[in-house]
């Protein structure tokens, strides 16, 4: 008897919540599909190429990096480089975040280092400084292309226009002291 | 970071203009002094004064027999008012209605409080005060009549301008070398009297404010005006109030700029102002001067329909893309067009075409073929080229789709892959 009572009970529990969440769901589709109606040219074109990068850097990815959307939402892609080598960052698995705006590829893509890392040209919120992600960027540029550099910018900090400016002095006066407390940071936060 | 660029491109953009406008300055107003033209770029009131001390000149020139100009200073103040500034103008005509404003409402109330008592000379600090006033005034009309920047830079300019108008001079009255020796002398003269009358206004200003301070205290320390002799009190209150807002318009100005400014910054944030990618776009203009053309794959050989086709040049797979068409062949292609033309357009009609293209105008874009296949591709939107797609071919060499191409140099001018500048060689040399 009791079984059967709640059996049913949760039944139509599930049925109202599928109603629930029917009626919910259908007055924000409706409404992002009037949004994107309007830059529906852009935002196809910006997904198609999101595709073609997706497919070419699994097919042929980056050494030292990997590249993939964070889940159904092909804008969100969560990345990782592992430390190079020679660098006081090597052994290190960083994770990044990157973002892709609906304009893209005619704006940069919002990369974010979600591993902490002792360097000049990253802040402790993982921002990079580095050009091509702000004025010099170029639409012929793409996501693997941005990782190279990110990678170079590892090996070869550019102390000369520095985010964080105390580590940007240390690296210019005292490298070696610099190097140490990176090592320890990339043995700390990203092994 | 690289705001630099961004600014060095806005004055490149401005550019233009401002030589145009000044161009036309120089032109109408000294064409007898051709290396001003460079000068008068760059201040807008420098033709102003030019064409001020020229009439100056010319003043002088015709009133020979006058040795003052005082007798003539009406015509001086009328040949003045016509070349000082708008805003001079506006601070002239203000100051002085305000002046006599002030002298009605002192009368005024002098007259009505004649037998009123104050414990305070009130009448007398009024009276004072309206003097300064009505002796301040000229003085101030006559500095408004000679900007101090005239004044102050006037010898290098007398000369200049006695150089130009001696040549006139002789030009009309050959016979008259001593003309000459008198312009200095005026000009000397004219000086020292700049000079005795900015004085006597500095002067009359520390008075004023000493009176001020005079008025502020009388004022406020007398008891029993605001009853006895309210017409008095109260104007000599509104002076006093006057002269305070005068005192913090500089303070308001200031904390106007404090307050409004993180206004603007947080509502450029909301615009997204600042966010705009790397240095301005290109003006529709240029980017309506980049040539398009149709793209046409080698594998793809239609040789009937589309005559134009025939003169199409296959570069040999060494060379990459650039493609000039030679004049013989441009000709020989118009005249086959005419001759098939016909043909052609019903051809044209019934093949299928590309999505979004009109068929009737893919005809006039010259075609475009790449000898290797990787590279017909654009790299904005990373897909290969279709047959009949619209291609804009830049100067440094490199191809992207038109619609791809022509959305990124809205936001930016430069070649998303050599990063030149798109307007031509000479525009990147320029910016380098």
């Amino acid at each position: 008897m009791s079984s059967s009572t709640t059996r049913g009970s949760s039944r139509s529990n599930t049925t109202e919540s599928l109603s629930n969440s029917t009626t919910e769901n259908a007055p924000p589709s409706s409404k992002t599909a009037t949004k994107k109606k309007d830059s529906s040219k852009s935002l196809s074109s910006s997904a198609k190429r999101i595709q073609k990068e997706l497919a070419e850097i699994s097919l042929d990815p980056p050494s030292n990096c990997s590249a993939g959307p964070k889940g159904d939402n092909l804008y969100d892609w969560v990345s990782t480089i592992a430390g190079p080598a020679g660098s006081p960052y090597a052994g290190g698995i960083f994770f990044l975040d990157v973002h892709f705006p609906q304009e893209y590829p005619f704006k940069p893509p919002k990369v974010v280092f979600r591993t902490r890392i002792y360097h000049c040209n990253i802040n402790s919120q993982g921002a990079i400084c580095l050009d091509i992600l702000k004025d010099n960027w170029s639409p012929a540029l793409t996501i693997s292309k941005v990782l190279l550099s990110i990678c170079s910018l590892l090996t070869d900090a550019n102390p000369h226009d520095p985010l964080v400016g105390s580590i940007a002095q240390q690296y210019l006066n005292d490298r070696e002291e610099h190097d140490r407390t990176a090592k320890e940071w990339t043995k700390r936060y990203a092994c | 970071m690289q705001h630099s660029t961004s600014t060095e491109d806005l004055s490149l953009d401005f550019m233009p203009t401002n030589n145009s406008a000044s161009s036309s300055w120089s032109a109408s107003l000294n064409a007898h002094n051709p290396q001003r033209n460079s000068n008068s770029s760059s201040n807008s009131t420098i033709p102003h004064m030019i064409a001020a001390n020229a009439a100056n000149v010319a003043t002088r020139s015709t009133n020979q027999t006058s040795r003052t100009v005082r007798s003539h200073w009406v015509r001086y103040t009328s040949e003045n008012w016509r070349h000082i500034s708008r805003t001079s103008k506006l601070m002239l005509i203000f100051s002085i209605t305000s002046v006599i404003v002030q002298f009605c409402a002192v009368v005024v109330v002098l007259i009505i409080s004649r037998n009123q008592y104050c414990d305070k000379p009130l009448e007398m600090i009024l009276i004072v005060y309206i003097l300064r006033l009505i002796l301040s005034t000229p003085l101030s009309v006559y500095q408004h009549l000679n900007p101090t920047y005239r004044r102050r830079t006037s010898p290098p300019q007398n000369n200049l301008e006695m150089g130009s108008s001696t040549t006139q001079q002789q030009r009309h009255y050959p016979s008259q070398p001593h003309i000459q020796a008198n312009a200095p002398q005026r000009t000397a003269r004219h000086n020292t009297l700049a000079g005795w009358i900015d004085r006597a206004k500095s002067a009359l200003d520390l008075f004023s404010i000493l009176w001020f301070i005079i008025m502020n205290w009388l004022l406020f320390s007398s008891s029993t005006c605001s009853s006895t002799a309210p017409s008095l009190y109260y104007l000599t209150l509104i002076f006093i109030v006057f002269g305070y807002i005068i005192i913090t318009i500089p303070i308001i100005l200031c904390a106007a700029v404090i307050f409004c400014l993180p206004c603007v910054l947080v509502g450029m944030r909301v615009l997204r102002v600042g966010e705009v990618v790397g240095m301005g776009g290109a003006s529709t203009e240029d980017i309506k001067n980049i040539p398009v053309k149709r793209f046409r794959s080698r594998a793809a050989v239609v040789p009937v329909d589309n005559p134009i086709d025939d003169n199409s040049i296959t570069v040999a797979p060494s060379v990459p893309a650039p493609i000039v068409q030679p004049q013989h062949q441009q000709e020989t292609a118009t005249q086959l067009a005419t001759k098939v033309g016909i043909f052609t357009k019903f051809m044209m009609k019934t093949r299928p075409k590309g999505k979004d293209q009109q068929p009737q105008d893919i005809r006039f874009y010259e075609p475009f073929e790449i000898p290797n296949s990787e590279d017909a591709m654009c790299a904005i939107c990373l897909s290969a080229y279709e047959d009949d797609e619209l291609v804009c071919h830049l100067w440094c060499g490199h191809h992207f789709h038109k619609g791809c191409v022509h959305e990124w140099l809205g936001l930016n001018r430069l070649c998303p892959l050599c990063k030149r500048d798109v307007r031509g060689k000479d525009f990147d040399e320029q910016d380098n």
